[in-house]
């Protein structure tokens, strides 16, 4: 026995694991294959980047998991009603990798808006893993707030 | 688009969470015999994240984070949530040594080995 498979045997002494074989099966917990059979985050299982979205009135909060990813490797392009989110991960791991469930390389995604926002007036910020762009509704075309002035001398 | 969120539905609960088992990766480094483990805890705040070893399991748990989710929700593909994993212990692993590092919600634990355990090079020497 290969001095790797016997440290795979122990490192997980369940005999269901033993009978398994494959090293990147025996290290899961029979516990956790359960619950991840059950509940396995949405981020693992999408090529796309999972992203929410908030309405408060005409802003727009949208957050985006992108955990571990440099800011270089984030771009985010507004247009109109879309929003395209371009995200690069790269895998930083050395050794022999046993279990690979996170994702890295490109991911992107775009999402349509209710409306269309001020491209000038979006923020973003970085920050746990997530990405947050906050958007502003923009003033609807041929829409243009008319200022009152008061007339010279008027006695209004 | 939804018009319903999935974590909020109508009532837009702040509170309501669900746990899941964070995605992870695990390598062996062959010289040392060490492991590593990455494990993506998006929206979590380091102090909330809880890494326990006791009775031969390494235990894993992120509590949810503080962000701010008053509004409509349209579309919740990134819920707040908590996170929960459990990994059994060889005997090998020195415990005592494990280590920690949390960044940009990214959770890397390294688990070396007990030095004895450690794969030892046996010289050959010649019989003349």
């Amino acid at each position: 026995m290969s001095y790797q498979r016997l440290a795979l045997s122990e490192l997980f002494n369940d005999p269901f694991f033993a009978s398994l074989g494959s090293p990147a099966r025996a290290l899961m917990h029979a516990s956790d294959r359960v619950r991840l059979k059950r509940s396995m985050p949405v981020a693992t299982r999408r090529s796309e980047i999972p992203v929410s979205v908030v309405r408060r009135g005409d802003n727009l909060a949208i957050h985006c998991e992108l955990p571990g990813v440099a800011l270089d490797d984030i771009s985010v392009t507004v247009e109109g009603e879309r929003v395209e989110i371009v995200a690069r991960r790269v895998s930083k791991q050395e050794g022999r990798l046993l279990r690979s469930e996170r994702w890295c390389g490109e991911r992107r995604r775009t999402v349509q808006l209710p409306f269309a926002v001020a491209a000038d007036a979006v923020q973003a910020h970085y920050g746990e893993g997530v990405l947050t762009i906050d958007l502003a509704a923009a003033a609807k075309q041929g829409e243009r707030k008319i200022q009152i002035n008061r007339k010279q001398g008027g006695e209004i | 688009m939804n018009e319903q969120g999935c974590c909020g539905s109508q009532l837009n609960d702040v509170k309501a969470t669900k746990e899941v088992a964070p995605a992870v990766d695990i390598a062996l480094d062959e010289s040392t015999g060490a492991y590593r483990i990455v494990v993506d805890l998006p929206g979590v705040n380091e102090a909330d994240v809880e890494v326990q070893a006791h009775d031969g399991e390494l235990e894993i748990v992120a509590g949810v984070g503080g962000r701010d989710n008053e509004g409509d929700v349209l579309l919740c593909e990134a819920p707040q949530r908590s996170y929960r994993r459990r990994f059994r212990l060889a005997e090998d692993i020195d415990v005592e040594k494990i280590s920690a590092q949390f960044e940009a919600g990214v959770l890397t634990l390294d688990l070396p080995r007990v030095a004895s355990a450690k794969p030892r090079k046996i010289e050959i020497r010649s019989a003349h």
